[in-house]
């Protein structure tokens, strides 16, 4: 492995992987990507963020869309070429950082310094966290869940080869259940440093 | 009856194939041509190779008309099936466009225009608009939008304006400048060649409304966006930074050569009707031209050809081909006699306002080819009932594409340069400017139409 890594953490609605990915960021001492991306991209276009943030993370209509010479109609798809492309420019600057969603482990498949790690947890965990969060009823909190994991499901398997959550997809897949939010990025970042140190071992 | 309802799911289905946007067009058209030709011709039909041979209309080639034809004599019009002289007439202009691109002839006729109106907001508006239709008279408005919007949206982040209602409206005037001529757009060359009508038939005839048209679209565009227009004329802006029309020249002699072409294809266009040379010769001889003119360019300017539209059209016509030949589009035709009862008025308002909504939802160019045998089938062995018919169909089939994003490949290309750029329109933007433009353009259309044809 390169002297430069980069986490990618895909996660389900609900694990706390957003939370882990910022832990695990300040624990590392290395930048966090998220949404922010799609605030570093308008400011580098002159265009307001708003405008971007409608079409993150999202999987492009069945229909009302057209394709012409390589050009679409589908602004999903032109917000998720925006991503996908900064985050190959980002990882070319050298950078280290920690990336969380945005198919980062497929777009960075071919990189040496890729670590990519998939963070579930149990149902009763998740739904407590997102009702928590949310402020919300039970009810609520499981149509919320069930509809954010099969937008993101969907987004993800239209734009990677591999598929969402699949065991083959990411080198580590981590129940949060078990440790919490802290837990579970403390155990991820034993893993980055053991994964790192591997690697400069073997050269 | 079997074979008409092969020919119409086959039909139907590339359309749905077309329309869901998965598989490549050209695919999905070669797909249901080859399906026509099999199931219908060749299984259900047993063998009619006497309807293959004219689906694939690989005779027009051996006829002297197909490449000359004598002015002083009065033309029917192509084949039915596979219009190759469209095909022919499309590639050839897509290898100038290519020269043309290269030399950087668009970038600096948008820069000299800017300069020339003093990069002021309103002039700059107008003026790209203007330019817009009249470039898209004779290059495919794919082209005209792909550098005008980018050419834009470089003014915009300089100039510090927001060049979404500008792309909008370009894109509007390049479907409405095409819809001028014959070789605007490819409804009109399928429809010209089809019928055996001249560039100056179409000028004179949708021209005259789409000139009318412009007017009150430029209007419309400065009313709707006056606030904006104000707004970016009171930032400050230092001019000094902008680029010269002289450094978007890549090559003088190129840039020269590129500009002799795509004049000398103007003239051939403008006057080919007096010449006799048909669309397919023009498009050969200007390819031929811009080939020897290309040097070592050459490999270059043939890859950006976009062959993927010329597959297209060669699945397209075979599928429409096998339409006509089972008497699905007579049927159609019958169909559309019946509702407007033989009234011209209301059979133009039909085909106008239908292949308009149509148009703004699925790709023009297969409805077009679609619906030529139908008006002639209308028409019968009316030579001025077919003209009326095939005006109101171009007018239809040209705006009603300007209405949505998926309208016509303008409005795609443009909608998508802007969004590489980040500036999203969506269907609401987008339809929220263009559909009273369409409706204003289809209203005028429409009463000229009643007024001086029926």
């Amino acid at each position: 492995m390169a002297k430069q890594y980069i986490v990618s953490i895909g996660r389900e609605f609900g694990s706390g992987g957003k939370h882990i990915g910022r832990a695990l960021a300040k624990e590392l001492g290395v930048n966090l990507y998220d949404r922010n991306i799609v605030e570093k991209i308008a400011a580098e276009k002159e265009v307001d963020a708003e405008h971007l943030e409608k079409y993150d993370q999202k999987k492009r209509r069945a229909f009302f869309h057209r394709t012409v010479k390589g050009h679409t109609t589908a602004l999903e798809d032109h917000v998720n070429d925006l991503q996908f492309d900064y985050i190959r420019r980002l990882a070319a600057t050298g950078e280290s950082f920690v990336i969380v969603g945005r198919c980062a482990e497929s777009v960075l498949a071919d990189h040496e310094g890729l670590i990519s790690i998939f963070v579930k947890a149990e149902r009763e965990y998740r739904i407590g966290r997102v009702m928590e969060q949310f402020s919300l009823n039970r009810h609520a909190a499981v149509e919320k869940m069930e509809r954010h994991d099969r937008t993101r499901r969907e987004y993800h398997d239209h734009y990677c080869d591999v598929k969402w959550g699949n065991v083959k997809s990411y080198d580590l897949i981590i129940d949060a259940t078990h440790f919490g939010t802290q837990g579970t990025a403390d155990f991820i970042k034993d893993y980055v440093e053991k994964r790192i140190a591997a690697a400069e071992e073997s050269k | 009856m079997l074979a008409p309802i092969a020919a119409a799911i086959i039909f139907v289905a590339m359309f749905v194939l077309i329309v869901t946007d998965k598989i490549e067009r050209h695919i999905v058209t070669l797909g249901c041509g080859l399906l026509t030709l099999v199931a219908v011709f060749i299984i259900i039909r047993g063998f009619d190779f006497t309807a293959i041979w004219e689906t694939l209309s690989l005779k027009s080639f051996s006829e002297l008309s197909f490449w000359w034809a004598d002015p002083n004599v009065t033309h029917e019009g192509g084949h039915g099936g596979i219009d190759w002289a469209t095909i022919l007439f499309i590639a050839g202009m897509m290898v100038m466009v290519e020269g043309m691109a290269k030399s950087g002839f668009f970038r600096w006729l948008c820069m000299l225009l800017a300069k020339w109106v003093n990069y002021k907001s309103v002039p700059l508006f107008i003026t790209f608009m203007v330019m817009s239709a009249a470039l898209a008279m004779f290059i495919d408005s794919i082209t005209v939008i792909l550098f005008l919007a980018a050419i834009t949206i470089e003014l915009a982040r300089l100039l510090k304006f927001n060049p979404v209602p500008m792309i909008i409206s370009e894109i509007f005037c390049a479907n409405l400048g095409g819809s001028a001529t014959m070789c605007g757009d490819p409804p009109n060359i399928i429809i010209g060649s089809a019928l055996g009508y001249s560039f100056t038939d179409f000028l004179t005839n949708t021209g005259l409304i789409a000139g009318i048209s412009l007017i009150a679209v430029v209007l419309y565009f400065y009313l709707a966006n006056r606030k904006t227009l104000k707004e970016a004329d009171m930032v400050e802006k230092d001019l000094s930074v902008m680029p010269t029309p002289a450094s978007a020249i890549v090559n003088m002699k190129d840039f020269i050569i590129s500009i002799c072409i795509f004049l000398l294809a103007v003239v051939l266009l403008v006057t080919h009707a007096q010449t006799g040379l048909s669309v397919a010769t023009i498009g050969v001889g200007i390819a031929i031209i811009t080939i020897i003119a290309a040097g070592k360019d050459l490999p270059h300017i043939l890859k950006g050809v976009d062959y993927k539209t010329l597959l297209f059209f060669v699945g397209l016509f075979i599928v429409v081909g096998g339409l006509e030949q089972t008497g699905v589009l007579k049927i159609i035709a019958d169909f559309i006699a019946s509702i407007s009862g033989g009234n011209l008025m209301i059979m133009c308002a039909i085909i106008i306002w239908f292949s308009a909504v149509a148009s703004a939802f699925v790709d023009n160019i297969p409805f077009a080819a679609t619906m030529v045998p139908i008006i002639m089938s209308l028409a019968g062995a009316d030579g001025t009932l077919l003209a009326t018919l095939a005006w109101s169909l171009a007018l239809g089939t040209d705006i009603g594409g300007c209405a949505t994003p998926i309208g016509a490949s303008a409005n795609v290309v443009g909608t998508s340069v802007a969004a590489k750029n980040g500036y999203m329109i969506g269907w609401g933007k987008f339809c929220k400017q263009s559909v009273p433009a369409t409706i204003i353009v289809l209203t005028i259309s429409t009463l000229i139409i009643f007024l001086r044809y029926c």
